[in-house]
This record gives C-alpha cells, structure tokens and sequence, in this order.
C-alpha cells in the first residue's frame, strides 16, 4: 500500500547495498583483490576493454558468473515468495508452500539416480518437475470455489508427496547418496556463464512482471472479492501471481539446488524496511534476494576455503533465527 | 437513465438449489434503494450479480443501461462501488493509504499515484465524513469510523452507483442512523444506491423504495410502507409481525399474538 513517507530512496538504499555487496562478492577468495580494481576492471570489461590477464580471468571467468547466478537466482526466489505471500494472503507463505520446490528436487532426483543424468539433463528435468507440480497445483485448485485456499491445500499435498518420494529415492540411492544429498543442500560451485544467462533475464523479467501486477497487489490484500468489486481482474492476477511463484523457482532450483528461506524471508526484511506498497516492495525484494544470497554464496565459498560450505545450509543456519525473530516480533505485535 | 437494473436474473452456484429465480430490479439516481429479506434470501448474491462478480445463468445485470455481462472488471469498478459485508479490520494500514486503494480502477500501467489521485481521496475522505481519520491506522479504528472509510474507499472509486452489503452489521444504532444519513447525503448529490439489509428496524424509514426478496424472488416492491406490509413480512420472515408506522419514517415492530416460525 501507498505509505504516507516516500519509500523510494530506501529501494534505492538496498539497491546501493546490492552493488557494494556484488563488489566485496568480487573481491573475495583464494585471490583477494582490492574492491577497487575489481569495479575498475567490471568497467572496462562493460566498455569492451577487457585486459585479459589472470587478474581478468579470475575476477570476470570465475567469480562474475557465479556472484551474479547467485544474485539472480536470490531475486527470483525472493519475488517468488512476495508473489506467494500475496495470492494466498499468508505470510508464512514461500514458494516452497505450492510444492515447486519439493517437485523440482524430485525431477532432480530421479533423474539423477534413474537415468545417470548429470549436467543440464539434471537441471531440465528439475525445471519439469517443477513446472509439473505447479501446472497440477494449478489444475487441481481450479475446481475449488475457494481458489486461493485450495491452491494452498493442493500446493501442500503435492509437496509432501513429491518430499516422501525423494526421500524413497535417497532410500536407495546407495552410492550416489553423496553426490545428490549436496545436490539437494543448494550450491553455486558449478555456476559458468551459459547457467547465468539463463537466470538473470528470467529474474528480471520475473520483477518487471510483478511490479506491473503491484498495484493489484497492493487491493489484493483487501481479499477476493472485494480486489474483484475494487477493478481488479482476481484470476489473471493469480494466475500471474503464481507463474511467478512457479518458473522462476523451477529454473532456480534447477540451476542451483533446494535454497530455504530466502523465498520467505527476503519479503519480510523489505517489509520491515519499505513498508506494505508493493510497487516499492517489488524492486526492493528484486534488490534484498539477490543481496542475500550473493552475500551467502560469498560466504559459503570462503568461511572454510577451500573447502566450500553448501550455500544452503548458510541461508538455513542464518535464516532460521531471523525467521523465528521476526515470528516472535509478530506474536508481539499482536499481543499490543 | 436507470443508473443500474436487473432483469430476469437467474442465479444458482453449481448444481444446487436455485438462489435467484427471474428477479428484476430498478435503482435510480438520487434515490437510496433498500433490498431487504431474510437470511439466505439472495440479497447478496444479487448484489453480487449486479456487478457481475456472478455471472447469472439467465437474465441480465444493465449498468447505465449497458449489459454488465460485457463490461471489464475495471469498467464496472468505475461506476459500480461495493461496500463489502466484510473488510479485514487487521490491515495495517493508513486510513488515507486505503482510501487510496479505491483509486484502482483509474490506475495507469505502473500505477503511480497522481496528484488527481490525492485530490480525489480527500473529496472522499470529506464526503464520507472521514476527514479526521485520515492520518490513523485503519486496524485501530473502531467499527464506525472504519465503516465510514470504506464508504469513502468506495467512493474513491469515482462511481455514481454504490452498493452496500449489509453495512451497518456490526453498529450500534447510534452509528446506523449517521451511516444511513451518510448515504441519504450522498443519494442528494446524484448518487445511486443499493441498500441490503436483513435488518428491517432502522432501515426502511429512510429507503425510497423497499424491495422485499424471498426464495430468490422479488415479494414486494415499493414505497417502504406499502412492501413491508404484515403479510409480506411474514411471507419473507416466516415471522407474524405488526408493523407500525411513526410519522417521521420510524417503524416498530412487534411479534404479533399468533406468534410466528
């Protein structure tokens, strides 16, 4: 919703944020270098006078792929989750809760131990079983009077289902257990620039399509039927919503494994910081995403290098407690 | 030109029971209609049909005269409001902010909010007599003064045609004769107005024109005094009644001896 303060410069605050912490992403690992050259040689590469040399290599080869797939892929889930939080007009709500990440793990999965899938076949049939599982949740909640809360009930039943398969198939997975459970913990270590191009264009045509669905958001959150008597076309704007939620999680996961909790998380923080408008609560979880799990990933590769610590486990172990913070917090407001 | 009619609406969700059964339906400029019946009569499913948000399966809903069947979510929005049975009192929201929500269906691609925006939330702030509220929460509002910003998010809307759902529910009486003096003003300023109610003690002094419905059909129409006869009440209430009438629009109401069902 409109707030009476203009919200605008903080957006532009998490933006600057974004860029130091893309910098400092940069910066660090088993070459450290200075944040400046770092821009420096970022701007020279952008002006086609790239050097070349190892420095080059390392920081544009080697780091750049990976911080901005990292970036990208914390984006997308982060608008995924705003986008979930808004249709089903819950905040516990994340894209996890419509099922597509427990059916993108699972299209992983089995494609990995059934067919000694490796490379891009584990991400398409990744993308698949995401895409499935929303596709079904779509079709299923369909028949319901209640759209919002079948959607909800359907995503949750097709989610445990699609859990308790994967955790069959890690059943047995016998040697290859190792090698999918990291697979499944999330991580960037085999990020390249062929998996960023396909991320970032899809995380920033996922924001652009949700900022234009903003406005509906924001007299969404005055329920069902009274957005549809406000103007607002309820079902477009659903199904809107949940294609956000949907494909960009599926290449996500795809590309990068289960992630926890940026999803959920991310929309939270930019609450906390922006307000309730989402036409500035868009960009600035578009910002906050992607500056969390750069900053995560930067993390992950560098508190026990060399030895890299899945990227997962840092989103969980930070997320968890903030998650139960602001839960508390909430449970305080209430009682006021 | 009526500003909203219904003609022949049929109406049944799914395969049950049909809920409206060929109503038809005049609400004029100036003039505040009241729909009155008992629980589960299709008040509100008729309201709902009125601004298309239901479909029915026959007849038509006319706004201005047009098919309402053929009009966008957004078309509708901009000359039919609905002051909804419900709102969700938990919105954190600022009184203005949510004023501001009404403006909606005029809204551009990006949905920037303009200055003609602003202008228009504080002509419906005044309107709806809300003016002092505007810097409050709307989750700390008490159940009156909320009711009088929805009344002015409807109007934001810009809609000439307001319909109301059961909105003086949750007021005490005090509070329902200044809602329904509220819409009397705003029926002098050219609007139209839809009034439903169950509530047939405080209401149908100050209606125009009172429509009685009863198993999804029209049981009664007219001047207030004449539709709410004891005989039509008790076809639409299942309830004996003596109705009598005060000079000034009051109605009392008395369980007459035969008792009722």
């Amino acid at each position: 919703m409109p707030e009476g303060k203009n919200p605008n410069w903080r957006v532009w605050a998490l933006a600057a944020a974004l860029a130091l912490c893309l910098l400092l992403a940069l910066a660090v690992g088993s070459v450290s270098i200075a944040p400046g050259e770092v821009a420096a040689r970022c701007f020279d590469a952008l002006r086609g006078r790239a050097r070349g040399d190892a420095l080059d290599r390392i920081i544009l080869d080697a780091r750049l792929p990976r911080v901005l797939l990292a970036a990208a892929v914390g984006s997308a889930l982060a608008l995924a989750g705003l986008a979930a939080q808004n249709l089903f007009r819950n905040p516990l709500a994340g894209p996890h809760v419509i099922g597509v990440s427990s059916g993108a793990a699972l299209g992983a999965v089995a494609a990995m131990l059934f067919a000694g899938a490796a490379g891009w076949a584990v991400a398409f049939w990744s993308m698949a079983g995401g895409l499935a599982v929303g596709a079904a949740v779509f079709f299923l909640a369909r028949t319901g009077r209640q759209w919002g809360y079948s959607l909800l009930l359907a995503g949750i039943a097709l989610g445990t289902l699609c859990s308790a398969l994967t955790t069959g198939a890690l059943y047995i997975a016998g040697e290859r257990l190792q090698t999918i459970i990291f697979w499944l913990m999330g991580g960037f270590w085999r990020a390249n620039w062929s998996e960023a191009r396909v991320m970032l264009p899809l995380a920033v045509a996922a924001a652009v399509a949700l900022r234009l669905m903003a406005p509906a958001m924001n007299v969404a959150v005055l329920g069902e039927r009274s957005a549809e008597d406000t103007g607002v076309n309820v079902r477009r704007l659903q199904f809107g919503l949940l294609a956000v939620a949907v494909v960009p999680t599926s290449v996500a996961v795809s590309l990068a494994g289960v992630i926890g909790f940026v999803g959920l998380i991310a929309p939270h923080m930019v609450r906390l910081i922006i307000g309730n408008d989402h036409r500035a609560l868009v960009p600035g979880c578009a910002f906050a995403g992607a500056l969390l799990l750069a900053g995560a990933d930067a993390v992950a590769r560098t508190a026990a290098a060399p030895a890299e610590i899945p990227v997962g486990l840092i989103t969980a172990i930070l997320g968890a407690p903030l998650f139960l913070w602001l839960l508390l917090r909430r449970a305080g407001e209430g009682r006021r | 030109m009526t500003a909203l009619q219904a003609r022949g609406v049929h109406f049944r969700y799914g395969p049950g029971r049909p809920v409206l059964q060929g109503v038809d339906l005049d609400v004029e400029r100036g003039r505040i209609v009241g729909l009155f019946g008992a629980n589960g009569s299709g008040k509100s499913t008729l309201l709902r049909c009125l601004n298309n948000s239901l479909r029915p399966q026959a007849g038509e809903a006319l706004i201005d005269g047009r098919p309402a069947g053929g009009m966008s979510r957004r078309e509708i929005a901009r000359r039919v409001a609905v002051v909804p049975q419900h709102t969700p009192d938990d919105l954190p929201l600022r009184v203005e902010d949510m004023v501001l929500l009404g403006r909606y269906p005029h809204g551009t691609l990006w949905g920037e909010t303009t200055e003609d925006d602003r202008a228009v939330v504080e002509e419906s702030l005044r309107r709806a007599e809300a003016v002092e509220l505007r810097g409050r929460r709307f989750d700390q509002l008490s159940g009156g003064e909320r009711q009088r910003v929805v009344v002015a998010r409807a109007l934001a809307q810009g809609a000439d045609i307001l319909l109301l759902d059961e909105p003086a529910t949750h007021l005490d009486i005090a509070h329902q004769l200044s809602l329904l003096r509220l819409l009397r003003t705003l029926a002098d300023q050219g609007c139209a107005i839809l009034l439903v109610s169950h509530d047939i003690l405080v209401a149908p002094g100050r209606v125009d024109r009172a429509v009685l419905l009863a198993d999804g059909r029209v049981a009664a129409a007219g001047e207030a005094v004449v539709a709410l006869s004891p005989e039509n009440l008790r076809r639409a209430f299942g309830a004996a009644l003596a109705v009598s009438w005060s000079a000034d629009g009051g109605v009392t109401l008395t369980p007459s001896a035969q008792g009722g069902g």
